[in-house]
């Protein structure tokens, strides 16, 4: 590899840092091991062609070029998280990939109207959503924590708590269907 | 290492999936290059009959992708093509997202192209979407679209093979009269065309029914964010719910685009490079570019050397004299005694066959043969 090469790779790496947080070669190795997976599982699993995903992880092209493929490597994030603090079991974490790795952008006709879409993807996705949060508020030990303070007076807020701090996401679902009417 | 299929084909590693069988990379002995086999292991008749049906197509233009040869062993069938090593459409989306309107238009003014010669010999394909598109590999230079999988192709005006075509096509890439069950006809190629058009600018999957149903409402809809209005009046002009209002040839569609093109806003600067990669992933070890490494011996040398190269392959077969079974003997070039099977090499010297097929041609062949005949009658009454 000669100076210049060498030079754009360093560039590369530096917008990837600004744009992901960090290098890609280092973030895409981090979810591999992870999520017990490997670059051709990861590179299937976003959506990438086995020689684009190398090619972002030696920082030979800096840009992540497919919006879709962002949203995905960010849904995979956040399972890694789950599963290091120990909210999503292995099992719950393969099929999760599943999920994240049939999801994509949208209809075309997105920007202009809505598709109503089946209820079940959209609980889960609030579910999701309530369940990042507070989960970006406080650990799951905190939360078990403050659940069992408010038990006694309060069950149902500290219920709440438990559920989407640190229990599943099926648990989750079924808690907030059977409060949703 | 791979067996050698009818005596010529020697099949390396499986590179993809098509309609009615799985793809291989595969090494034609005879004329000493890589090709693509589409193998078919034998099952129903109708299946078949599909099959001989694609491989009967010949059509010879830079943006098609047709057969070029069959042949047929005991329980399979294959036909090849060229190696195409780029990925596909559905690749190249994956990798860059939304693609860059004048990219787009290259990539379709080839696909029509294409489509112009298919539809010139009466043939309509009915598959046409991302995955079907494939490309070469030309890394940054101007891209290579070839049109394939001819699994479901028609001859306009031939008696259909089957009741169940409402089955037939990909949903999500259907024009609308195809849905209906119309007869197949060239317009319905177009309505895909546009719906891949979409699909390349916005990087997402269109939704054809909702389409279908804003064209019917409100006739022509605005132009998608991502589409520039020149474009989109070609496209919208393939979009069109009526196979009537649309354009009624590719070759007129492409003259369309052509003039669109003239009136796109020139690239932004920082446009990312887009590269088409190949996709095929290295050789397996036992193989070079010139095909498989173990080199035919003399034929006065009965029994190979364990050979001179360093790490070949981890193989057993020069180890015991008389192997039981020898993996796969296709037609021997040199006819060795008949009681003595030709034990010392796995591959005798096939390069050197002529006939594909075995004299204890079993019922498949027979009947392909059969087929073969029958579908080329059926062109020539056609034509």
């Amino acid at each position: 590899m000669d100076a210049a090469q060498q030079e754009a790779t360093a560039r590369a790496r530096e917008l990837q840092r600004s744009w992901y947080g960090e290098p890609l070669g280092a973030l895409f190795r981090r979810l591999i091991d992870d999520l017990g997976l490997n670059q051709a599982r990861l590179a299937s699993v976003l959506g990438l062609s086995a020689p684009m995903l190398s090619q972002l992880m030696s920082g030979q092209r800096a840009k992540i070029g497919n919006p879709a493929v962002v949203q995905r490597v960010q849904a995979l994030q956040e399972l890694s998280r789950q599963v290091a603090d120990g909210t999503v079991s292995a099992a719950e974490a393969a099929e999760r990939m599943e999920e994240v790795k049939r999801s994509s952008g949208g209809s075309v006709l997105n920007s202009t109207q809505t598709t109503a879409s089946s209820g079940a993807p959209t609980v889960r996705r609030v579910v999701r959503e309530i369940q990042s949060l507070l989960r970006s508020v406080a650990g799951a030990g905190d939360i078990i924590e403050a659940a069992q303070l408010l038990s006694p007076t309060h069950p149902e807020l500290a219920e709440f708590l438990r559920v989407y701090g640190a229990g599943r996401t099926s648990e989750a679902v079924a808690h907030y269907e059977a409060h949703q009417s | 290492m791979g067996e050698v299929f009818a005596g010529r084909y020697q099949l390396v590693d499986p590179i993809g999936r098509g309609g009615a069988g799985a793809v291989w990379r595969t090494w034609d002995h005879r004329r000493r290059r890589y090709v693509a086999a589409k193998v078919l292991q034998q099952s129903d008749a109708h299946t078949l009959l599909r099959f001989v049906r694609e491989q009967a197509l010949r059509i010879d233009h830079p943006h098609v992708l047709a057969p070029m040869n069959w042949a047929a062993d005991d329980d399979k069938v294959l036909f090849t093509m060229e190696m195409v090593g780029g990925g596909s459409l559905a690749h190249l989306i994956g990798d860059y997202g939304p693609l860059p309107p004048r990219y787009v238009c290259v990539l379709l003014d080839q696909l029509l192209s294409a489509l112009t010669a298919v539809h010139a010999e009466g043939v309509v394909h009915r598959d046409i979407k991302p995955a079907n598109l494939l490309l070469e590999a030309t890394g940054t230079g101007r891209p290579h679209l070839r049109l394939s999988d001819f699994g479901i192709a028609m001859r306009k005006g031939e008696p259909r093979l089957t009741e169940t075509n409402l089955v037939m096509g990909t949903p999500g890439y259907f024009a609308p009269e195809q849905m209906l069950g119309e007869e197949p006809d060239f317009p319905a190629d177009l309505f895909a065309v546009g719906l891949v058009a979409l699909y390349l600018l916005t990087g997402r999957k269109p939704d054809a029914e909702a389409l279908v149903e804003r064209f019917t409402e409100q006739g022509v809809p605005g132009p998608p964010q991502e589409v520039p209005a020149p474009l989109w009046d070609v496209l919208a002009h393939l979009l069109h719910p009526d196979p009537y209002a649309r354009f009624r040839t590719a070759a007129g569609a492409r003259k369309a685009l052509a003039a669109a093109v003239e009136l796109l806003a020139e690239p932004p600067a920082d446009e990312e490079r887009i590269e088409v990669f190949d996709q095929l992933g290295p050789l397996p070890p036992g193989y070079g570019p010139d095909g498989p490494e173990t080199q035919p011996v003399p034929e006065t040398k009965p029994v190979p050397e364990p050979e001179t190269e360093p790490a070949t392959r981890p193989e057993t077969e020069s180890v015991p004299p008389p192997p039981a079974v020898p993996p796969l003997p296709p037609l021997p070039a040199v006819p060795p005694p008949p009681a003595q099977p030709p034990a010392t090499r796995p591959y005798p010297a096939p390069v050197r066959v002529t006939a594909p097929v075995r004299v204890t041609a079993p019922l498949a062949v027979l009947l392909l043969a059969l087929l073969c005949l029958a579908v080329g009658v059926w062109a020539l009454m056609a034509a």
